[in-house]
């Protein structure tokens, strides 16, 4: 009692600038968790990794606490040692707590003065966690005490995700603050999600021990056998078959000298989802995504027909002779190009797949040129991706100008060393594959710096399953970091977009924007959300119109009712789908001969597993000629 | 006699220069004429096809209007849901042809099927 007393009448008011209330400690610094060195500290938090749509409400949650730290000034920091054995608690009784300064409006919640460090610091525990706007009276009454140096809140941190990949620390461009595209932090936010698909439109695929997890089928989509070398044109597989080549093979001298296999498409499949934190290999930007293969490009390139159905393909539209795809794709990776403009027949499918709010990223290309010469870099509505080096300058072979909408790591290997280029899943075969599925390599390229955007855009699906296109891109270019001015070659915002990309500030962005579900206990009882807004739909189009509703309810979903009313001549020409907010699609309605004018009906859905909160949307599509209609409302009913 | 034939020689000269450079200009169109294989996307209209029996061979038949005597078309395969894939093996440039193509009113665009390629570089070799 006497010695709390004297801890009381040591502390009397001073002044502190607020902002130094939310300082992070001092001794929690980012850098030396990121350092390649700091694979010591690797560090699991497990509730991220079983769920990652729990991570956004884990953060936040985070920044409440109930422990405040106050520091005294140093000619007390003696007096209070007095008061403390050494590594023990003080406890505070009810009696005590006015003592400890019947001023401060802390003192009765303080239950007790934790530890005295040799700088004079006590911890201070109060009864219940309370958030920094909570916090933040009480801590401008303390930093204005004249005995007390600071008093900040005891933030609860949680040490960065870093995975335990064997060769993680040699994958620069995921965490280094010159070139790397500031990774580690956005992994506490998510790491992926199984609907966040992305498709690489390639060279195909090889099995592999740290990749293929996390692959789904695809498809072989080359048509011409000879490029294909697999005996026939289009299939069901779409394993790497090869692109070695002789000099001049291809025609035109082309190419100049014997090339070995590539294995393109299992590099930049890599780089956006390698198997993570499975102590093997390399990590990928979105560990929990998956990659469609859809194979493309054979010997000697591949023709722009065979790509654009890809594209089609992959944003889930039908593709004559092809069986549907089961798993459209959220955003597409195109590491590839050649000079020219941009088609019209490329144009309109990335048109089509945009409206079916697929993501699509371009490398820019790699003839130390303007992009704006290079199909489908060129093209409108897609993210041109220039490559930065390790410096943060621009790669060497990387093509720049108005086309570029941001950088990201490409690389630069030399014949001194590759170290410097980007590390990602290889094979050694020089023509055909071998059995090794365990080979790495280091390539360079903007081939190499698109799919560390693929990756992230996916992971912002992940956060937000239904966000545009527009949103993604614009988002991508308001949060890239500035390109480091001290560097040889240093990129510059005509050059090479709004910046490098950077992961952590655009997850963190959006994190910001997500609302944050109502705690009202009347939640569980029958709610309805209503969309009134009419929409025209198109005819005889299978893109149809896509009506958004946000839905403010914690929970699962559960049993849900879903009402339409649409007005619409012959409405057997109407296709309907509902969109949840994992991106999930359940059809409700298929065209059928129904030549009624007036559609007003609902559909029982069961969404058992499914989050109730996020954005849900209706997908009305017409698929005959001449009818025509609006949708006029849709409602989502829970019980 | 051998100086007569010494200038008959100088003063055909011009003569040797002149046949040369007929010969080289009738040789080099023949060299440009070379058939060369193109494969083009051509998109057409749609209601062509709803409206049309047998509407890929009526297509065929309309592009075939726009070729040359000894160029030959090939419908490979359908592609997206109003366009086709279609080789054809021509004297004409590329340009040519596509203008050719174009001016067809059920043709709403044709483009070679242009190859592509991996965006990675190379090592390094400065």
């Amino acid at each position: 009692m006497a010695k709390l007393i004297r801890l009381s009448s040591l502390t009397t008011g001073c002044t502190l600038s607020v902002s130094a209330l939310i300082t992070v400690p001092a001794f929690i610094t980012a850098q030396a968790l990121i350092a390649p060195q700091a694979q010591a500290l690797q560090s699991k938090v497990t509730a991220f990794e079983s769920d990652p749509a729990l991570t956004t409400h884990k953060a936040k949650a985070s920044a409440k606490t109930d422990r405040i730290i106050i520091k005294y000034k140093k000619t007390l920091h003696s007096e209070l040692a007095k008061s403390f054995k050494r590594g023990q608690d003080k406890r505070v009784n009810s009696d005590d707590q006015s003592a400890i300064n019947p001023n401060w409006a802390i003192a009765k919640t303080v239950l007790a003065a934790k530890r005295l460090s040799s700088k004079g610091t006590v911890v201070l525990k109060l009864d219940s966690k309370q958030s920094l706007d909570e916090l933040e009276p009480t801590l401008k009454q303390l930093n204005q005490d004249p005995n007390v140096e600071y008093a900040e809140p005891d933030l609860i941190m949680h040490i960065q995700k870093i995975p335990n990949d064997d060769r993680y620390a040699e994958q620069w461009h995921f965490f280094e603050e010159l070139g790397g595209m500031n990774l580690p932090k956005a992994w506490d936010i998510t790491t992926g999600s199984l609907e966040a698909v992305v498709a690489v439109i390639d060279t195909g695929i090889l099995p592999h021990d740290d990749l293929t997890a996390n692959l789904l089928g695809g498809y072989d989509f080359i048509s011409d056998p000879d490029s294909a070398r697999d005996f026939d044109g289009r299939d069901a597989d779409p394993t790497d078959e090869g692109d070695w080549a002789t000099a001049g093979s291809c025609g035109g001298g082309f190419p100049k000298w014997s090339t070995p296999s590539s294995w393109h498409g299992t590099h930049v499949a890599g780089t956006i989802a390698a198997a993570s934190d499975n102590q093997l290999g390399v990590a990928g930007v979105a560990w929990h995504s998956k990659v469609l293969p859809i194979r493309a490009l054979g010997h000697c390139g591949g023709y722009s027909s065979d790509i654009i159905e890809g594209i089609r393909w992959a944003a889930g539209y039908s593709v004559k002779g092809i069986p549907d795809n089961p798993t459209p794709a959220k955003v597409i990776n195109l590491s590839l190009g050649g000079y020219g403009k941009c088609t019209r027949a490329y144009q309109e499918a990335i048109d089509e797949a945009r409206a079916k709010g697929v993501t699509l990223v371009v490398a820019a290309g790699n003839d130390n040129d303007y992009a704006s010469r290079y199909a489908p870099a060129n093209c409108d509505g897609v993210i041109t991706v220039a490559a930065n080096n390790r410096q943060g300058g621009r790669a060497y072979y990387s093509n720049y100008g108005a086309a570029v909408d941001i950088t990201a790591p490409g690389g630069e290997t030399s014949k001194e060393g590759s170290s410097d280029g980007v590390l990602s899943t290889i094979n050694t075969g020089s023509r055909s594959a071998n059995s090794e599925n365990t080979s790495y390599g280091y390539y360079q390229g903007t081939s190499m710096a698109a799919p560390h955007v693929a990756g992230l855009v996916s992971l912002m699906y992940s956060l937000s399953p239904n966000i545009e296109p527009d949103r993604v891109e614009n988002l991508l270019k308001q949060t890239a970091r500035a390109f480091p001015e001290e560097t040889p070659k240093a990129c510059t915002l005509t050059a090479c977009g709004s910046g490098i990309v950077d992961a952590n500030a655009v997850l963190t962005k959006i994190q910001g924007e997500l609302p944050v579900p109502e705690e009202n206990p009347a939640e569980q009882n029958t709610q309805t959300f209503t969309n009134n807004e009419w929409h025209f739909i198109p005819d005889n189009d299978p893109s149809g119109i896509s009506s958004r509703l946000f839905v403010n309810r914690k929970g699962l979903a559960g049993k849900v009712k879903i009402r339409v009313d649409i007005a619409h001549d012959y409405i057997g020409d109407l296709k309907i789908r509902l969109l949840d907010p994992t991106g999930k699609a359940q059809v409700l309605r298929k065209p059928n001969s129904d030549d009624g004018d007036h559609l007003t009906k609902h559909w029982d859905v069961e969404a058992l597993a499914i989050p109730a909160f996020g954005e849900w949307a209706l997908e009305v599509s017409d698929h005959y000629r001449q009818d025509t209609g609006y949708l006029k409302s849709w409602s989502i009913q829970f019980e | 006699m051998p100086v007569l034939s010494y200038g008959f020689l100088f003063m055909k000269k011009r003569w040797l220069y002149t046949c040369l450079l007929i010969v080289l200009l009738t040789h080099l169109p023949a060299k440009a004429q070379e058939a060369s294989q193109y494969r083009f996307i051509i998109a057409f209209h749609c209601h062509f096809i709803q409206d049309t029996q047998s509407w890929r061979q009526t297509l065929l038949h309309q592009l075939t209007t726009t070729l040359g005597k000894n160029d030959a078309i090939q419908w490979e395969r359908d592609f997206g849901q109003c366009s086709g894939i279609l080789s054809v093996h021509s004297q004409r440039s590329s340009q040519q042809l596509i203008k050719g193509f174009e001016q067809l009113p059920i043709v709403r665009y044709a483009e070679e099927d242009t190859p592509m390629h991996p965006a990675q570089q190379e090592v390094n070799v400065r």
